[in-house]
């Protein structure tokens, strides 16, 4: 018995011996002689907004004995020139991602010539992933490509894959059923006082336009939100639900019928139908359906693919679209209709001043750089039944203060003056920790931080350095000490809560380890 | 009505307190001008300001008194001496130019005198105000006072300047004039003019005057009496005439030398040799000694006081006691 | 006579004015950034022929020198043009904010003489004393404090933690009173609304004090010295000859001629005054041209900075103007 084992042991260890003999010459034979090794040295793009990161991420990598410098570049137009024609190496990038679809962030950054691909990364089998999840209309099916997609970048590492921001909001302790939305909008809705009837929002930018039809501006449409419904909107963690559409079908990938809700009514009575959607959506995709000559500034990247939408009949319309557009729903959030005789009878001007839509609260007056004043609209529909607490709004009164800056703002707060404010700074979040009358609520917000590598020319043309650049950064520290550790570590390029984010993926560990002894194998010397 | 007795006046600098003015005793009968002699400094326009009580901080008197028609000023509340000032002792500065107020009208800082003093005394309109501003203005000889009311210091020249500052002092009938200087800023045609208006004043209202002027010249043809100073003291004091014709002290008759039109014929003009004393930390030996051509070894040793030696004369000097 | 030189004087602003104009054209034409790229955002699907198309629309696509022609020739008949991102002619967007601005300056103007001026006198009639070191201590502090600084500090201390004062804005929702110039604290008392003119002022102190701290340093320290100055003059030795109080004195004989070198500096202080309005009324939200400027400036709202820079400048230009109107009534020696 005692011998038998033994013996088998013996087997094994020998079986182990000899393998790791045979791995360890197979390994052995890549790294070229320590006399051969070159010390890596390339310069870190940025803009002046990501200086502090780049530099924490600087001095990491001189740690490794990396030769960094960081470059800040003051005009943007001169440095994507620069980007374009392929002269840079690595830049500190960020891109926006609301609509939370891969589509919006993969395509543009990973196509092989995509808008946004500063990596200048192309791969067929990447290519062929991307235009099918740009086409498809099943969830399912787009999920599971998409996944497939992380998972090669995640081993190709074009990008050193960074963190999101989460955005930091905080409301007096009065203020009851409201959450921070992902995509920062403060829908006022379902949210009542303990005390008093009128709430105070402290927003951090001027409002650009209160027609729905002419701004680009998130901070206008927050506040247009609140006073006009969409076909569709979304849930505070970014789910779309049926608003003024009670339900839609995609026909084809390039036809999608929406039924209208009946019974919705604007604020001075008349009744919502499919003229009115029509009509709204003229309005933006129609060149200068503004009047005057003027054009709507939502269309360009928000409704592009839209060529037609159809009057069916009274409660149902449908978009016709020049090519499939899985995004369709998501963006469609970002549209609110306007009541078309009342448009039409005083114009887009007068529109503006005094905006009528189909929403829980009424515009009462409004200067675009101090305050809008709404009050509750007590023939409102309730909004979306998919969202709990449907029917009119709670509060009488809804005053958007316009309060740039942030300690301003956390001082409205604090002082009772405001109840709810956008974008607290982390610095300021322990002095409102202590507040007992207030309280900070964090997000996950819709923006995504990482590092582009030029994978067209050294060093970044070989994986190696990329995954050893991956492994090199603590990105965690990074968060702790420069972000305030208000931000979430991504494990690929998509968004932590975004649709078909891939689980089973972890992000990159920070082990200095590896990345010495990848960077050695591609023929550079470390400390 | 004037009498200073034993004024000591001080200024504290940082080397130590400097005596402007010390034991100076002086009087001065209703009517009479008195010159007050002496080189630039030597404390002539500091014992003015003593006796108005307007001597600039940190300048203080310290000792004496100076009794004006019976009563020390020196221990008056401020408010009385404020009624004094301009009502019944008024001044005439040295410098026209810098003495009126550049922002105010000239007939308006005129009638401010004339209302500071009025306040108490019943009301009087602003037209008969400005009435008796024209008739001052008239009197000290401002041509065309209507036009001239109106105006600007910077308007003014200099003589005509000076006749406004007069009249300024004259608007509430001083009993009192303290000139200090009134004609050194001026040209000699406008010296001459300004000098007699004085005596004019002198004579037709019987005011008195203390004359403060550098020139003997000046002094001998204007004042009734005359007190020379030398470095805060008085080494010298009598009826005008006498002094001139027999000056006693050796600066006086080293002043006389020194003036041109009061030297006789083929005589060398000869100045004073050597500088004012510093007046820090002087005793109260004589400190004119080191420049006297007459000095004993006695000067250096021993206090002098001023003596009476008759006829209504006084001198500090040795040669006397 | 003097309306005529006044005319003369206004007139000789003018090449200043349109040299002003010119140069902030091409300073804004200089500056990095595009507007059309900041409407869009980096990562919108904008095409070219979109970006084409709107930079027409703005005349962005003409050469410089005839954009510069276009807009100066607009300018003479006082159309500054439209904004880029408020889409509202820029005279109307200035016109809209130009009595919060007025009112805060006001504001600022009042509260730094009123104070200023007395502190300057007592420190120079009682040189050396424990109020004149205090306060110049505190003058001190004033100039070199920045406006962010005391602004931020001044809403934490009496908004946050004593809870007496607004943090921000004008006034609360509702209080506005009927609209007769546009300044808050003024139409409340033309039109008794007594409970508007409180909050108006409310809103205005932390403000006016931010804005006007500087300055009433610097006001300060100058009336201070020219008071010292002043005092040993001749005139004023004779106004104390003429029995007149120390009162009457100092607040009539010496503080005209004191305030002749304080009226200067408050002339060229307006200018100071101008650049913190941009910070202050970021801080505190007041929506006046300050704010105007800032978003304008984020945005690469070309029309609306110059509109709004040009506004500074004739700002500057008729301050200076009226110190020196002002200057040939408080010292007669100075003609136009």
């Amino acid at each position: 018995m005692g011998r038998r084992n033994l013996f088998v042991w013996f087997v094994i260890m020998l079986a182990m011996l000899a393998g790791g003999i045979i791995s360890g010459c197979a390994k052995k034979a890549e790294p070229p002689p320590s006399d051969q090794l070159r010390t890596l040295s390339f310069t870190i793009d940025c803009e002046n907004y990501n200086k502090a990161v780049a530099e924490a991420v600087a001095q990491q990598l001189r740690e490794l004995g990396v030769d960094v410098q960081v470059r800040v570049w003051g005009d943007w137009a001169v440095l994507k020139e620069a980007l374009l024609n392929k002269e840079r190496e690595m830049l500190v990038n960020d891109w926006g991602n609301s609509t939370l679809d891969p589509y919006d962030l993969l395509n543009p950054k990973f196509e092989t010539g995509g808008r946004g691909n500063y990596a200048h990364y192309s791969n067929p089998r990447v290519d062929d992933l991307l235009k099918r999840g740009a086409t498809g209309t099943d969830e399912a099916e787009r999920e599971r490509i998409y996944k497939e997609v992380q998972e090669i970048l995640y081993d190709d590492a074009p990008w050193v894959f960074g963190y999101a921001m989460q955005e930091i909001e905080a409301s007096r302790k009065t203020v009851q059923n409201w959450v921070p939305a992902t995509d920062s909008r403060i829908n006022l809705h379902r949210v009542s006082l303990t005390e008093g009837d009128t709430l105070v929002v402290g927003i951090r930018a001027t409002i650009e336009s209160l027609d729905p039809a002419n701004h680009r501006n998130r901070i206008a449409e927050t506040v247009i939100r609140n006073m006009f419904d969409g076909l569709v909107t979304r849930t505070p963690d970014g789910k779309v639900v049926p608003e003024i559409a009670e339900s839609w079908e995609a026909i084809s990938p390039t036809l999608w019928e929406f039924k209208i809700r009946k019974g919705i009514t604007f604020h001075n009575g008349e009744p919502l139908t499919a003229d009115d959607v029509k009509f709204t959506f003229d309005r933006i995709i129609t060149e200068g359906g503004l009047g005057n000559g003027k054009s709507s500034p939502r269309k360009a990247g928000l409704l592009d693919p839209v060529t037609e939408v159809e009057k069916v009949d009274d409660y149902t319309v449908r978009f016709h679209l020049s090519a499939p557009w899985p995004i369709i729903l998501q963006m469609l959030v970002h549209q609110q209709i306007v009541p078309k005789d009342y448009v039409e009878r005083v114009g887009s001007e007068e529109f503006a001043k005094k905006p009528i839509g189909a929403g829980p609260f009424k515009f009462v007056e409004g200067k675009l750089d101090e305050r809008v004043v709404m009050e509750r609209y007590d023939g409102y529909y309730g909004g979306s039944p998919d969202i709990p607490g449907a029917g009119p709004a709670r509060i009488k009164r809804a005053i958007f203060e316009v309060i740039p800056e942030t300690s301003t703002r956390v001082a409205a707060l604090q002082s009772g003056q405001a109840h709810i404010i956008q974008s607290v700074p982390p610095e300021l979040v322990p002095e409102l920790d202590k507040d007992p009358n207030c309280e900070v609520k964090t997000v996950e917000g819709t923006r995504v931080y990482f590092l582009e590598m030029n994978v067209t020319r050294p060093p970044f043309d070989d994986v190696r350095v990329r995954q050893a650049m991956n492994y090199a950064i603590d990105w965690d520290l990074i968060i702790e000490k420069v972000l305030g550790g208000y931000a979430t570590r991504l494990n690929g390029p998509l968004l932590p809560h975004g649709f078909a984010r891939h689980t089973g993926l972890s992000p990159y560990p920070f082990d200095p380890d590896r990345a010495r002894q990848l960077l050695r194998e591609a023929g550079y010397r470390t400390e | 009505m004037l009498r200073i007795h034993n004024l000591t006046t001080e200024f504290p600098t940082r080397r130590g307190a400097v005596r402007a003015v010390e034991e100076m005793s002086l009087s001065l009968q209703r009517g009479q001008i008195m010159g007050l002699v002496g080189e630039s400094g030597c404390g002539k326009s500091v014992t003015l300001l003593s006796i108005l009580r307007l001597v600039a901080r940190p300048g203080r008197i310290i000792s004496g008194s100076i009794h004006f028609e019976g009563r020390d000023i020196l221990s008056m509340a401020p408010a009385e001496v404020r009624r004094i000032r301009g009502a019944d002792i008024a001044m005439v500065f040295q410098d026209p130019l810098t003495t009126l107020n550049p922002v105010f009208r000239v007939g308006e800082q005129i009638r401010e005198s004339l209302r500071v003093h009025r306040i108490g005394t019943g009301r009087t309109s602003r037209r008969e105000e400005r009435e008796t501003v024209l008739s001052l203005m008239k009197e000290v000889g401002i041509p065309s006072p209507e036009s001239r009311y109106w105006q600007y210091p910077h308007e003014f020249s200099g003589g005509m300047q000076q006749r406004a500052l007069i009249a300024i002092a004259l608007a509430c009938r001083p009993k009192l004039l303290l000139a200090d200087e009134p004609t050194t800023a001026l040209d000699v045609t406008i010296q001459a003019q300004i000098l007699e208006l004085l005596s004019r004043i002198n004579s037709e209202r019987g005011t008195a005057i203390l004359f403060v002027t550098h020139d003997l010249a000046v002094a001998s043809e204007f004042c009734h009496w005359i007190s020379v100073m030398y470095a805060g003291r008085i080494v010298e004091q009598g009826p005008v005439d006498e002094v001139i014709a027999d000056p006693l002290h050796p600066y006086t008759e080293g002043l006389l030398r020194s003036i041109p039109r009061l030297v006789k014929p083929r005589r060398r003009l000869s100045p004073i040799p050597g500088d004012v004393p510093d007046l820090i930390g002087l005793t109260n030996r004589c400190s004119f000694e080191s420049r006297c051509d007459r000095r004993m070894p006695e000067c250096a040793e021993r206090p002098v006081s001023l003596v009476d030696v008759g006829g209504g004369r006084h001198v500090r000097c040795i040669l006397y006691e | 006579m003097r309306g005529l030189r006044v005319l003369e004087r206004i007139l000789s602003t003018i090449p200043i004015v349109f040299g002003v104009a010119v140069i902030v054209f091409c300073v804004m034409r200089f500056t990095p950034g595009d507007p059309i790229d900041v409407m869009m955002g980096r990562e919108g699907h904008v095409s070219q022929e979109q970006i084409d198309a709107l930079r027409r629309e703005f005349g962005l696509d003409k050469p410089i020198h005839v954009q510069l022609y276009m807009f100066l020739s607009r300018a003479v008949r006082g159309d500054l043009g439209n904004s880029l991102t408020k889409h509202r002619p820029v005279s109307a967007l200035i016109r809209e904010r130009l009595p919060a601005t007025v009112e805060l300056a006001l504001g600022a103007l009042v509260f730094s003489l009123v104070l200023a001026i007395p502190i300057g006198v007592i420190s120079a009639v009682r040189q050396y004393s424990f109020v004149d070191r205090a306060s110049m201590a505190a003058a001190f502090f004033g100039i070199s404090m920045p406006a962010f600084w005391l602004g931020i500090i001044s809403i934490i201390v009496f908004s946050v933690r004593l809870g007496i004062l607004p943090s921000y804005g004008r006034l609360p929702y509702g209080l506005e009173p009927a609209r007769v110039t546009g300044l808050y604290v003024l139409d409340s008392v033309l039109t008794g609304n007594v409970s508007s003119l409180v909050a108006a002022l409310r809103h205005l102190l932390l403000p006016s004090v931010t804005l006007g701290a500087p300055m009433a340093a610097i006001v300060a320290r100058v009336m201070r010295s020219s008071m010292l100055e002043v005092l040993r003059q001749d005139y004023v030795m004779l106004a104390r000859a003429k029995g007149l109080t120390e009162w009457a004195v100092i607040t009539r004989h010496a503080l005209v001629n004191a305030l002749i070198p304080t009226v200067t500096v408050v002339g060229v202080q307006t200018g100071v005054l101008l650049g913190g309005n941009m910070i202050v009324e970021t801080i505190f939200s007041w929506p006046g041209i300050g704010r105007l400027a800032v978003d304008a400036i984020f945005n690469r709202d070309y029309p609306l900075v110059q509109g709004v820079v040009m506004v500074y400048a004739l700002t500057f230009v008729l301050a200076n103007l009226a110190v020196d109107i002002l200057y040939t009534y408080i010292n007669p020696k100075i003609n136009l």
